[in-house]
């Protein structure tokens, strides 16, 4: 085959456009730190980066989602240890106004502290999670008991306060056990009129009063119901926090895979990059030189004289 | 006998002045793009009859010819319709990927269908939150203005083909017009018993560019015409042309023969008409699927939830596709459904449109973001394979063009060499004059005396 001077230098331009056009793309590839440039550069690839960028910003929702309820169970643990303690305070009173050497002004100061102990727990009960108007006991209402006409109520609703831990789970924050959220269950007020724990420290403290031995008694069984269903709720509390931990250390192993794997399918890997760069500078060198050499190469007619 | 020695030689000067002057016009037209290196068919002249027998009546230059290889033409136009058609499916493709934008991140489609939804998320912890209500809103905006910008930019590119089909189209009907006016030069110049050879190489440049923009078939007629076809009609035919004309059904785009006629179409106007009839409207049908999802899905859980009122949920955008997918006006923070029940402490509603993010809108469909990466792998793909088709179409258009210039264009060296042989023989051919004058004059002054 001749080599014709079209041929020649035709192809001598497509090699060096060529090289150009590689180093140009490993330039930016090295520069921006990021192998995917385009979708067409790996075409499935960029499509689980998308996939992944999304789950990892769904895994971060998941976390601020989990880390609100560990807020929220908190509040709530701690309220109901507070709640606990009240118990046990009145549960002492009563114990004292049955075996104490009683007179009717003892009886009286008992009762006002009894009573004094039902505010408290009442304040408790109405308390919220720290964020205004998000009752812990009250479901979606703002308060969950209250006095109406003289007779305690549960003002609040079963509101679930649910939160997503992670992509299949979402717990109920103020689900304080037998399934149903809220107070209600929890206070006694689904047990029947004057079973709620706040009627039945109203009846001791008048039983307490009037040194009523047998009523005392009656409303301490009552009130020990009571103050196991707290102490439960406290466990169920506890296996919900312990649950959102044990989902959070799953969330972050696998945040951890997916912007390993997000790493490897994005980023450029340098050290290949750089080393393909050299390559292609060296390509690009050796075309230079051959084009200029090919550019001043004799033919015969220099010869002919 | 008459002394031929004479006219045999200058015959000789005469044939080889020929023959150095085609050289030469090689030598000048070596970087000439479409020059066709150019022969000079020498051939003994016409012998006298005599005794002892015919003695041959020296060399003539019966013609000029071109050294053109029609295999090599038929190869390059074949590759070059092919490599016509990639490289511009694969432009219009490659620009279609910047349509869409960055892969994630801010300011991505995925980017924004990822802040939104966790925005949802981030107001179900406090759904009475205004702050976290406005949120939502903003995100919303967001996603629907980039939803928008890039729909947008896909028909700015659909109107950017557009526009180029009829510039090409405008090219190929100059250029048919220009062999066709070449044919008639052709035609007479060989009917007055010429070799055309330059004009020849000019059509020959032209019916290169028209294969390579439509993707033509070539019929080359005995009077030296050549006719181009676009499927079985004429584009061209020895003297007179049918133009092309680019027409729109609709969306699709056409490019047929004025009068009506079908041109099946190949090359980069090809290329450009399946890029705009075929792949940018399915780039566009995704992104109109990915908007409606999300208008549907959006719109539907706000039907289902209550707004901080615990007035039912308004729908939160307007429109049915990507390029009229609207944040409603008529929302504000307030109006954002996070309620199941109407109780404004209840973030349920929006915890399930927060959950949008994995599972998908509708039961046994693709999620939203599924729907991004789905568009993304297509527009993605079908780039990446169109680029490898065009760089592989061109690589094989480059060998084509290299091995047809090694036989049709002009070497040098080869030229040179034929130089020095014409250049001999024009000495040599001297020589014999100068024999023949001795001899004469032997004959005419030295035997007289």
């Amino acid at each position: 085959m001749s080599v014709t001077s079209s041929s020649l230098f035709g192809s001598l331009a497509a090699d060096l456009a060529g090289s150009n056009t590689l180093i140009a793309k490993l330039q930016q590839q090295i520069a921006s730190g990021s192998r995917l440039q385009q979708p067409s550069d790996d075409p499935v690839g960029a499509a689980q980066a998308v996939r992944l960028s999304s789950a990892q910003s769904a895994i971060s929702s998941y976390q601020a989602s989990g880390t609100d309820a560990t807020r929220f169970l908190g509040v709530a643990d701690s309220t109901l240890g507070s709640m606990d303690t009240v118990l046990q305070r009145v549960s002492q009173l009563a114990t004292s106004a049955v075996n104490g050497t009683a007179n009717a002004t003892s009886d009286g100061a008992l009762a006002a502290e009894i009573t004094s102990l039902r505010d408290q727990l009442v304040s408790l009960a109405n308390a919220d999670s720290g964020i205004p108007g998000q009752s812990l006991f009250g479901g979606f209402s703002a308060t969950a008991v209250a006095q109406v006409g003289g007779t305690w109520t549960y003002a609040g609703d079963n509101g679930a306060v649910n939160r997503q831990i992670d992509a299949t789970t979402a717990i109920s924050v103020n689900d304080y056990g037998s399934g149903v959220t809220g107070g209600a269950d929890l206070f006694g007020f689904t047990a029947g009129p004057g079973n709620d724990v706040f009627s039945v420290l109203d009846q001791l403290a008048s039983a307490v009063s009037a040194g009523n031995t047998t009523a005392i008694n009656a409303a301490q069984s009552t009130l020990s119901a009571r103050s196991g269903a707290i102490l439960a709720a406290r466990g169920v509390v506890g296996a919900q926090e312990a649950r959102v931990t044990s989902t959070q250390s799953v969330l972050a192993v696998v945040q951890n895979d997916n912007a390993a794997q997000l790493s490897s399918l994005q980023d450029t890997d340098v050290a290949q990059a750089a080393l393909q760069l050299s390559q292609a500078q060296t390509g690009y060198q050796a075309a230079l030189s051959v084009a200029a050499r090919v550019g001043s190469l004799p033919s015969l007619a220099d010869f002919l004289r | 006998m008459g002394f031929q020695a004479l006219s045999i030689g200058a015959s000789a000067l005469e044939a080889m002045q020929t023959a150095v002057e085609t050289v030469s016009h090689n030598v000048a037209n070596a970087a000439t793009p479409g020059y066709t290196r150019q022969v000079t068919q020498l051939a003994p002249a016409y012998p006298t009859n005599g005794v002892p027998g015919a003695i041959g009546g020296g060399v003539t230059a019966i013609s000029i010819t071109r050294a053109r290889d029609a295999l090599a033409d038929v190869t390059w136009r074949s590759e070059a319709a092919t490599a016509g058609a990639a490289s511009a499916r694969s432009t219009v493709l490659n620009d279609a990927q910047s349509a869409i934008g960055a892969l994630s991140g801010p300011g991505s489609l995925s980017g924004d269908l990822s802040s939104f939804l966790s925005s949802w998320n981030a107001l179900s912890l406090n759904p009475s939150d205004t702050a976290a209500r406005s949120v939502v809103l903003q995100d919303a905006r967001q996603l629907a203005d980039d939803v928008n910008s890039a729909s947008a930019q896909l028909a700015t590119l659909g109107d950017d083909v557009r526009t180029q089909v009829s510039a090409t189209v405008d090219q190929v009907n100059q250029l048919a017009t220009q062999a066709a006016n070449l044919n008639k030069q052709i035609v007479a110049a060989r009917n007055a018993g010429q070799n055309p050879n330059d004009l020849q190489d000019q059509r020959d440049n032209v019916l290169d560019q028209l294969s390579q923009l439509t993707g033509a078939t070539l019929h080359a007629n005995q009077d030296g015409s050549v006719d181009v076809f676009l499927g079985t009609e004429s584009l061209v035919r020895g003297v007179t042309t049918v133009p092309l004309v680019a027409t729109a059904n609709g969306a699709t785009l056409g490019v047929g023969f004025t009068g009506g006629a079908t041109a099946t179409i190949g090359g980069s106007l090809g290329g450009y008409v399946s890029a705009a009839n075929s792949d940018l409207p399915s780039f566009s049908a995704q992104l109109d699927n990915f908007a409606s999802s999300v208008i549907s899905a959006l719109n539907a859980a706000q039907g289902a939830g209550f707004d901080l009122t615990g007035a039912a949920g308004q729908p939160l955008f307007t429109g049915t596709t990507a390029a009229t997918m609207q944040v409603s006006g008529a929302i504000t923070a307030s109006g954002i459904a996070a309620s199941a029940t109407g109780a404004a402490n209840d973030g349920n509603n929006a915890l399930a449109v927060a959950a949008l993010a994995s599972t998908p809108p509708v039961p046994g469909g693709q999620t939203l973001n599924s729907q991004i990466a789905g568009l993304i792998g297509t527009i993605g793909s079908s780039a990446g394979g169109a680029t490898a088709t065009a760089t592989a179409a061109s690589t094989a258009l480059q060998s084509a063009t290299a091995a047809r210039s090694a036989r049709d264009g002009v070497d040098v060296n080869q030229e040179s060499v034929d130089l020095l042989q014409y250049q001999q023989a024009y000495s040599a051919a001297a020589q014999v004059i100068a024999t023949a004058n001795s001899m004469l004059d032997t004959l005419i002054n030295k035997m007289g005396a």
